[in-house]
């Protein structure tokens, strides 16, 4: 599916950034969880994910609620940008919604290796 | 406790109103249009043309921009009949790092950008049967195309700001929501998690997108359109009919909800060899359901000049409907006079540009 993305993201031993972009125009807020337990939600930019307990094996769950808030277009996206591990990565979604004001939920699972 | 007229009360009253004066109100009605469009207009190709296309194509990417083009205009040197289309092409490409703040919060070229939109309209007209029966045979296609932009577009009212709220308090309810799909595709067993719903946010989102076009502050446009008859429909017999510019100048205050908008309008026809321009400007107050204003344009013509004055009262019954009071004199000094003296109920069936 266009708003789902199941994928590895392989770490160094130290921290990772993520940031998290809603393009389009459009409104979106996020949340994250590290293997259930959640550690932010809202507007996501330039949060940093602790290695103090070491993040390697775990999965980092996000889930993004985008909402179609631009009358000139009905395509939404969310970028997602990992930093900080063996290299830093971007990973795009973005789907079209059906009617104006309605809203997407992207999910991402990175299993940190 | 607010009290809105209900739409049976007011319905009753304009029936009986409308049908006690039918033949000065229909004589008005195109005086009311014009007085409405005191502003720069949406499509301007369309309004050059004079013409309400009953289905206009709106393309959203580049490949049906261009598939929209190739199927209209595939009969080689022969124009299509009817066709309109609309589109900004700011918007028929993705923006994936366009966060709504830039948006919102757009300079002047990024504006430019944002809001440009063309238009293109063609209008057959077919000769009446007692004309030459080679022309009533060939009939003449009018082609008009047009451009919209703004440059200053304004920020955002008190009122959008609290909808952002409301919508992110909106969002945070729905992703506490757990769901089958909370689980990694590679993990799910069971049948593909059902599409998930959220009225409040879309109510939200919905709200947010009607006060985008009431910001407030500044706010400046403009548009221009061309129009060339073709004789015959074929390509090659192109003459320029007439060309028409438009700018709107305007400042929106946000409490109390004052606005003042200026509009220069100039159209030229080149058949006729004359050209009209009107200067003019508008200032509307409004209070919760009530809208009051006032409007003056003047009018240089090739015989004289000429004014229009009126003040115009509404009241908005629910939303999307309204009733009208427009009181004023007209530009036309013939045999209709130029009083203008509507009273009319509006259904909003789609949106307007503000400005």
């Amino acid at each position: 599916m266009a708003n789902e993305l199941e994928t590895d993201y392989f770490v160094a031993d130290r921290d990772i950034d993520i940031d998290i972009t809603i393009g389009e125009a459009q409104l979106g807020s996020s949340l994250l969880r590290l293997d259930g337990k959640q550690l932010a939600k809202g507007d996501i930019q330039h949060l940093t994910i602790s290695n103090s307990t070491p993040l390697k094996d775990k999965v980092l769950f996000v889930k993004t609620i985008v909402s179609d808030v631009n009358d000139k277009t009905n395509l939404t996206s969310v970028v997602y940008t990992l930093r900080g591990g063996k290299i830093d990565q971007t990973f795009r979604l973005s789907v079209t919604v059906e009617d104006e004001g309605d809203s997407v939920i992207y999910r991402a699972w990175f299993n940190l290796k | 406790m607010k009290r809105n007229l209900s739409l049976e009360q007011v319905s009753g009253v304009v029936f009986f109103l409308v049908f006690c004066h039918a033949s000065p109100a229909m004589a008005q009605a195109k005086a009311k249009s014009e007085v409405d469009q005191l502003r720069t207009p949406s499509a301007p190709g369309f309004v050059l043309l004079g013409v309400e296309p009953a289905s206009v194509e709106r393309p959203t990417t580049p490949k049906t921009f261009a598939f929209s083009l190739l199927s209209a205009f595939k009969n080689g040197d022969t124009l299509p009949k009817n066709y309109a289309l609309e589109a900004a092409p700011y918007w028929l490409f993705p923006h994936q790092s366009l966060t709504y703040d830039g948006y919102m919060k757009a300079g002047v070229g990024q504006t430019l950008l944002q809001t440009v939109s063309l238009s293109l309209v063609t209008s057959t007209e077919e000769h009446p049967a007692n004309t030459d029966a080679a022309l009533a045979a060939a009939p003449t296609t009018k082609l008009a195309m047009g451009l919209r932009a703004q440059l200053l577009s304004g920020h955002a009212s008190q009122a959008l700001i609290e909808a952002r709220k409301e919508l992110e308090a909106a969002q945070a309810e729905a992703l506490d929501v757990v769901s089958d799909a909370d689980t990694a595709p590679s993990r799910r067993t069971g049948p593909p998690p059902t599409p998930e719903d959220f009225p409040k946010v879309k109510a939200a989102a919905l709200k947010i997108q009607k006060l985008d076009k009431e910001r407030v502050g500044f706010l400046l446009e403009g548009a221009g359109a061309l129009a060339l008859n073709y004789a015959e429909s074929k390509a090659k017999n192109a003459e320029l009919s007439r060309w028409g510019a438009w700018a709107t100048a305007g400042y929106r205050l946000d409490k109390p909800r004052l606005e003042i908008i200026g509009v220069l309008r100039y159209q030229r026809d080149a058949l006729a060899e004359q050209s009209l321009l009107d200067a003019g400007g508008r200032a509307n107050f409004k209070l919760g359901e009530l809208s009051l204003g006032g409007e003056y344009v003047h009018r240089w013509a090739p015989d004289d000049d000429f004014y229009r004055l009126a003040g115009i009262l509404e009241y908005q019954i629910q939303s999307g409907v309204y009733l009208s009071a427009t009181f004023g004199r007209n530009f036309e000094n013939g045999a209709t006079g130029n009083l203008i003296s509507i009273l009319g109920l509006n259904f909003g069936l789609g949106s307007d540009p503000k400005l």
